[in-house]
């Protein structure tokens, strides 16, 4: 009998399949962000531009829709196609607090678990290194996605369901689609490539700044490189313009910097490359356990 | 049947060679992995746990073949780091249930094991707080308790007393005695003798990367070699100089009485034989057991020299 008041108890219960084994890391991970009140203020704020949208329109067509002086309104309204999907999903603000929400979610992923030396406890256990990042990388993925996929999805309910337009699910068919390979190519990469950074350091601060410095110090770079050389080129070294012209290009519109398709599409794959290409060496050889 | 049996592990952390041809096998009970630092004790963990890349050998764990352990064989092992470990902003309670759901329990079982191996540990008033404000002692019983969380048949500890106080270590040490008589397999690293002597069965000593020595404790304390002290009423020079003439080692011991080193086949026989031969005679004889402290010294000079 062991000199504390209760003895060991062996457990003789059922077990999760071990490729369910990331689904509690990742809710550990995700979760604790939805009672921060600053957090959800932030996703508020990214919201608010798809939620006045949508708002505005249901509320003019069930308050005003008999108002002739309403209706000569909502038909100035931008129309709800590719176009106008693409500037909203690329605007400034909503980048701005995309790269926001991926250094405070993103920067201690890995960080945090190596500078606690909780990383060797979970690897220690039933859980792959790919099964750990996928949990990680889903933590920060499921907060990208309600600034990318989930409000042009919110959008066209809203626009559907109160037009009545269902022509519109396959004339702009590509506003889905495209949202879902822009959200899946763009902060899709962003997040492997906050992986890679955070598993670089055993310090989340680092590692924000860092993210920080690339995120916006680069497009000030690439804006006065691009008004010497006035080169597509230029923008290379910003990753918020090298985004913005991937999301233009995948809902079919041109973009404003002239970026062409194949650079934008190289430009995402090699990034994706270089930060896959930096966590199997640093998971494969163990040295982030270092 | 081995629990654990390692064969000519090898790890290297570049050109430095930290495990050269590790072999040991351990059976049920607690086995001491002995040394100083830099041994190669906490590689030889890591190295069990896929946590460093092998250079070569392989395990077997609880009967299954293995270069390292696979994921569905890591269930059976439970892990105590030496350092850290633990999640800032975490409750204990709700650390130890998070890596019971990592190990596979569903999440109520997980959470009712936290509480049932804090309680056991020792931790069920400070369940509440967060891991990271416990004291030292409170932590090492937190990593306990998760590495216990998912019943594991084999636990690995590395260095478990570290910087804890008398009373904790002596309650970490009761615990592990404890889970022995469970019938865990327990793998305790350690530099402190008295640790290994107090919750052990065997021993395995490791020194630069090689085993110096691995038997059960016993039989490496008591060794091949018989230990006396003997009181000489008789010349102390004479005496010492007869046995070193007989090819036994003689010298001072303590309490001012003399040490003399049978080998093996040789006994109390001999020795009151070779001193009705003398002039004096032994008033007082003790047979002196070898302390594991004498053992580890002895191993790590054979692999000095």
């Amino acid at each position: 009998m062991p000199i504390f008041d209760q003895g060991y108890q062996a457990y003789g219960g059922e077990r999760r399949a071990l490729g369910r084994r990331w689904i509690p890391v990742w809710r550990e991970e995700a979760a604790p962000y939805l009672h921060k009140r600053a957090f959800l203020l932030l996703l508020v704020l990214a919201l608010l531009p798809w939620l006045v949208f949508g708002a505005g329109l249901s509320f003019a067509k069930t308050q005003f829709g008999d108002s002739s002086a309403m209706q000569e309104f909502v038909k100035q309204l931008p129309p709800v196609d590719e176009s106008w999907v693409a500037k909203l999903l690329t605007n400034g603000w909503d980048n701005f607090l995309l790269v926001i929400v991926s250094v405070w979610v993103g920067s201690g992923l890995v960080a945090r678990d190596r500078k606690e030396r909780t990383l060797e406890v979970f690897l220690g256990r039933a859980l792959g290194p790919m099964q750990y990042l996928w949990a990680k990388g889903a933590a920060l993925g499921a907060y990208l996605l309600l600034f990318t996929f989930v409000p042009v999805v919110v959008l066209v309910v809203f626009h559907v369901g109160l037009t009545g337009d269902t022509a519109f699910l396959w004339q702009h068919a590509r506003v889905l689609w495209g949202t879902l390979l822009y959200t899946l190519l763009g902060p899709g990469t962003l997040v492997v490539t906050v992986l890679a950074l955070s598993s670089l350091s055993r310090s989340p601060r680092i590692v924000g700044l860092a993210l920080i410095g690339i995120m916006f110090f680069g497009l000030p770079a690439s804006a006065i490189l691009w008004a010497i050389t006035r080169s597509p080129m230029a923008w290379t070294f910003s990753v918020l313009a090298e985004l913005r012209a991937l999301g233009y290009h995948c809902l079919g519109v041109a973009p404003e910097m002239e970026i062409p398709v194949l650079h934008s599409a190289l430009y995402f794959l090699a990034l994706l490359g270089a930060s896959l290409g930096i966590l199997y060496l640093r998971f494969s050889r163990r040295e982030v356990l270092r | 049947m081995a629990v654990l049996s390692v064969r000519d592990v090898k790890v290297s952390y570049g050109a430095n060679e930290a495990l050269k041809g590790v072999s040991f096998e351990a059976v049920s009970g607690a086995v001491g992995l002995l040394g100083p630092n830099g041994a190669g004790k906490s590689t030889l963990i890591k190295a069990l746990l896929n946590l460093v890349p092998l250079s070569s050998g392989a395990f077997t764990v609880l009967g299954q073949e293995s270069a390292r352990l696979g994921s569905g064989l890591r269930d059976q092992v439970g892990y105590v780091p030496e350092s850290q470990g633990i999640r800032a902003g975490l409750s204990g309670v709700a650390w130890v249930a998070l890596l019971g759901e990592v190990s596979g329990l569903p999440r109520r079982a997980a959470v009712e094991r936290a509480h049932e191996t804090l309680q056991y540990v020792g931790l069920g008033e400070a369940r509440y707080r967060e891991g990271q404000t416990y004291s030292t002692g409170m932590q090492q019983r937190l990593k306990l308790a998760a590495a216990l969380v998912h019943d594991p048949a084999l636990v690995l500890l590395d260095e478990p007393t570290a910087g804890m106080d008398p009373t904790g270590r002596d309650e970490m040490l009761e615990l592990c005695r404890d889970l022995v008589k469970q019938g865990k397999t327990l793998l305790f690293s350690t530099h402190i003798l008295k640790d290994v002597e107090a919750v052990c069965s065997r021993v395995v000593i490791l020194h630069k990367g090689k085993v110096a020595a691995c038997a059960g404790l016993e039989e490496v304390t008591r060794g091949e070699a018989q230990h006396f002290l003997v009181q000489w009423e008789g010349k102390r020079d004479e005496f010492v100089a007869a046995c070193q003439q007989a090819g036994w080692k003689a010298g001072d011991g303590q309490n001012n009485l003399l040490k003399v080193v049978l080998p093996q086949g040789a006994g109390p026989r001999e020795l009151f034989g070779l001193a009705s031969g003398l002039q004096g005679s032994i008033h007082r004889f003790v047979r002196e057991e070898t302390s594991l402290e004498e053992v580890f010294l002895e191993a790590l000079a054979k692999e000095t020299v």
